[in-house]
């Protein structure tokens, strides 16, 4: 698995399952891997995944229950909620780094849903 | 510690045997020499008494060879990678050192036995050497004095080890340096040791003349002799104590300041 | 948490030199911690230190509570950083020789390394490459529950394919229960099973912290805080 290890390892994990729960690859109620699973599948330090969990929970995203695990906690508008949150990040960096080419707005729409509309097929 | 002796025993099987297969094949081969000569008895008479001499030079160097292994593979330890495992072990020096000590005693015993065999071997074969032998069988192997002095040379040899084992670990917490800056400064360790013991023990007798005591510890080593020795009790005790006293400080230096 | 290392002041002085000055560090229990430096900053001797075969000059060393002795060396697996075992020993005895020494060797996870390392108990530790030899003694020292692994340079010798089946064992063994102390000089292969980092230079300290916070708080990677605290110093 590929992190930047100039930014905290923990955010990257939390990112990642964040963005298995928007896609739909985790669904409402699914368990998350053990620590341990997930560790191993990434390749990190158990710690980091367990700190990543942690900062879920606290954030809502996940919901700890002792001795049985941790689940993806919330609803269809939360998944919904977060998927939109994602992706509002992405078209921010995108249209940041358009306009930093000076490319107007009209443009960035424009190459966008041209894009958007070839890759679909 | 009897885990490691028994480590360090199974280490050696090679060397015993060789060693062991070694002297029996001398003892034989030394017994042929005469087995020819049996028809006159006489004759073979002065040839062979140098020959259990001889034999039992051989012990000695067998000897020799197995203790100059066991300081040789301790000083390994010490100094190389090696020492990562031996003093890594959840072991007390006192055991490291002790299971050294009790392959020197296997050793020794292995060597008088051994020596004692061989020369009654050579004197059952060999007619006229059961001749000049028997007088001293009289007075050395049935004696209690012959068993004490063998005991006496143990206690001595091991306590002597001992302190070249204090020689070569002391130079070890000085320095870490992997060379062997740290043997020479052993060995002149040992010369320091034993030249001071000597004078001490020659004080101890001028001061106490009265009492006509034997204690310096190089003049009166019992040595297996064609004469009888007197047993001088004090000396080798004044030795003894040297090597517990070498023990016990090896021991605390293995356990506090060692520098591997 | 409870500190399963804990150095205050260490000084280790030898004749003519000095090789650790003022050593002050915590290991918390079920951290992996991170020993970073250029070779002669002293991490090898704070690692034979913690394993109790050199005697620290001042400072107070405590693992799991004791001063590094018997007691600990029961407690304490170590890699040094150079071939230990004997020549003629076989990988198999060498395993019964910890076995019979060390009560927390666990032989079944022993046998189950060697599987994945693909060495057999046979082969004698003369004849292998350097390569296998470092993993053989990777999988004595991680077949023991001990409560701390200290381990020098561990993937020095070994080829990436090695070194991702050591990194996999590591993550495999880990237990909230041990801790880890580990020296490398491939920090970018590593950093990212550091809980805790310790630079160290000339035998002192010169930054130490959460491997997270500091590339948060740095926004670099270790690797890159690694360039940056050493690159005064010429190649030694």
């Amino acid at each position: 698995m590929e992190f930047d290890d100039r930014a905290p390892i923990y955010t990257q994990i939390m990112g990642l399952i964040k963005r298995r729960i928007a896609v739909g690859e985790l669904k409402v109620g699914q368990q998350l891997p053990s620590v341990r699973d997930l560790a191993q599948q990434v390749v990190v330090n158990p710690n980091t995944v367990q700190k990543a969990y942690l900062e879920l929970e606290r954030e809502g995203y996940v919901a700890t229950q002792r001795g049985m695990g941790t689940f993806v906690s919330g609803d269809r508008g939360t998944v919904d909620l977060l998927r939109q949150g994602l992706a509002r990040n992405i078209v921010e960096t995108y249209v940041a780094e358009m306009r930093s080419l000076e490319y107007g707005p009209e443009e960035i729409a424009a190459m966008a849903a041209e894009t958007a509309r070839k890759e679909k097929k | 510690m009897w885990k490691l002796v028994r480590y360090q025993l199974r280490g050696r099987r090679l060397l015993y045997t060789i060693g062991l297969i070694t002297m029996c094949a001398l003892t034989l081969y030394q017994a042929t020499r005469f087995i020819g000569m049996q028809e006159n008895p006489a004759q073979s008479a002065p040839v062979s008494m140098s020959v259990p001499l001889m034999m039992a030079g051989f012990w000695v160097l067998f000897y020799a060879v197995m203790t100059v292994i066991n300081i040789v593979t301790y000083t390994q330890d010490l100094y190389g990678d090696t020492g990562y495992l031996v003093f890594g072990l959840p072991l007390r020096g006192a055991e490291v050192l002790g299971s050294r000590i009790v392959l020197l005693v296997i050793d020794t015993i292995m060597t008088l036995l051994g020596g004692m065999t061989s020369v009654i071997v050579l004197a059952c074969l060999a007619p006229g050497l059961a001749q000049q032998i028997r007088p001293y069988v009289g007075r050395f192997l049935l004696t209690g004095d012959y068993w004490v002095m063998c005991l006496g040379v143990l206690a001595v040899i091991v306590s002597f080890m001992t302190i070249m084992f204090f020689g070569v670990t002391f130079g070890k917490t000085l320095t870490n340096s992997k060379k062997h800056l740290g043997s020479v400064f052993s060995a002149l360790v040992v010369i320091v040791v034993l030249w001071s013991s000597a004078q001490f023990g020659l004080m101890l007798e001028t001061r106490l003349s009265v009492i006509h005591l034997s204690l310096s510890p190089w003049r009166n080593v019992p040595i297996l002799g064609t004469q009888p020795v007197q047993f001088p009790f004090v000396s080798p005790l004044l030795f003894v104590m040297l090597g517990v006293l070498a023990f016990a400080i090896t021991s605390w230096l293995m356990d506090h300041k060692l520098n591997l | 948490m409870s500190m399963l290392v804990q150095i205050s002041s260490l000084t280790k002085r030898y004749i003519g030199t000095s090789a650790l000055s003022d050593i002050t560090l915590e290991v918390p229990e079920g951290h992996i911690m991170g020993l970073l430096g250029p070779n002669g900053s002293g991490k090898t001797t704070l690692m034979k230190i913690l394993a109790g075969l050199v005697s620290p000059t001042s400072g107070s060393v405590l693992v799991d509570g004791m001063v590094p002795g018997v007691r600990t060396k029961a407690v304490v697996s170590f890699l040094p950083d150079v071939n230990h075992l004997d020549r003629w020993m076989s990988v198999g005895e060498a395993g019964d020789f910890y076995a019979d020494f060390y009560h927390d060797f666990d032989r079944k996870r022993f046998e189950e390394l060697l599987a994945i390392m693909r060495l057999t108990a046979g082969q004698k530790i003369g004849s292998l490459s350097r390569g296998m030899v470092e993993k053989a003694r990777l999988s004595l020292v991680f077949s023991r529950r001990a409560r701390l692994y200290i381990l020098d340079e561990p993937f020095g010798g070994l080829d990436p394919l090695a070194r991702i089946q050591v990194l996999d064992a590591l993550v495999a063994n880990f237990r909230a229960d041990c801790s880890m102390i580990l020296s490398t000089q491939m920090v970018a292969d590593v950093e990212r099973f550091f809980d805790d980092v310790v630079f160290l230079d000339n035998g002192c300290v010169v930054l130490a912290g959460e491997a997270e916070d500091l590339r948060t708080r740095r926004g670099a990677s270790i690797e890159d805080i690694y360039r940056e605290v050493y690159g005064h110093v010429e190649a030694r």
